[in-house]
């Protein structure tokens, strides 16, 4: 009986590493579940992505779902943002996303001053742009009272 | 079985008779009695047909028969669990994209601020 016991936790446990494996971030292959099968709600609330579900993979599918269960908890703000981005979002190649995902993760992680001053960082740099409209993508604005220094790589899916 | 072995065991088992024979009637009844509760508890273990069939499945991977009810439950229970680990195992990374995604989309800067390298170069200068 002993053995029996071993021999099925054995097996069990060596299957789990097969059903997480599956989900490397965006590498399912797996395309369930299909846009048809989401409840009325999870329609409504990812409603931007219906064009595009059909391209998302397993992990990337399940994601969206777990932001829908999400979503009637957040405020209209974050709701309307969400819906605003979603599609963006999708568009973006898996490395631009990661790259963001990273960026987020960094600026989440500083103290709320030091946060809110990179909000306002963005707004200031915005406007720099915004008043310098010939400069490219490689040549981005400085902030007032900097010097030029070598130029950047250019900047991806603007 | 050898003759003196042959002799013994009559003369073991004509006693055992005669003993039987001897006992008083409030013995027997208690003998009984005590038989036919046996048989009941005998009875009771007998696995019940609903999962005789897992436990003959088992048995032929295993090499082992479940002779209880309690064995094929307890079973029942751990495969559970592990169904319930291995899912949530899987839905890991998932929910994982989730978390970071539903933050980032919903923050007061625009995706693109996060994959601007300018704003990138911009706010390193600015904290010089």
């Amino acid at each position: 009986m002993a053995k029996a016991w071993v021999a099925l936790i054995a097996f069990v446990f060596l299957s789990l590493p097969v059903a997480g494996a599956q989900g490397g971030p965006e590498r399912s292959r797996n395309t369930s579940p299909a846009w048809s099968e989401l409840t009325a709600q999870q329609r409504e609330i990812l409603a931007p992505l219906s064009k595009e579900w059909g391209d998302l993979d397993a992990t990337r599918r399940k994601k969206w779902i777990a932001i829908a269960k999400r979503y009637p908890k957040m405020t209209p703000e974050a709701q309307e943002r969400l819906q605003k981005r979603m599609v963006d979002w999708a568009k973006l190649t898996p490395e631009q996303r990661r790259a963001a995902r990273e960026r987020y993760q960094q600026i989440k992680s500083l103290p709320p001053e030091k946060r809110r001053q990179v909000n306002r960082q963005w707004r200031a740099y915005q406007r720099a742009v915004a008043s310098q409209p010939d400069l490219s993508p490689s040549d981005p604005p400085v902030p007032p009272g900097q010097a030029a220094t070598p130029r950047t790589p250019p900047s991806k899916a603007q | 079985m050898t003759q003196p072995e042959d002799t013994l065991e009559r003369r073991i088992t004509g006693h055992l008779d005669r003993g039987a024979d001897q006992i008083d009637a409030a013995t027997r009844e208690r003998l009984l009695a005590a038989r036919e509760r046996a048989l009941l508890t005998y009875r009771a273990t007998v696995p019940v047909p609903g999962f005789a069939w897992a436990g003959h499945a088992v048995s032929r991977v295993t090499g082992h028969r479940f002779h209880s009810l309690r064995n094929a439950v307890a079973l029942a229970v751990v495969l559970l669990a592990l169904t319930g680990l291995a899912i949530w195992i899987s839905a890991g990374p998932a929910n994982e994209l989730a978390e970071i995604d539903a933050g980032l989309l919903t923050d007061e800067l625009p995706i693109n601020a996060y994959l601007d390298k300018g704003f990138d170069s911009w706010l390193k200068r600015g904290s010089r």
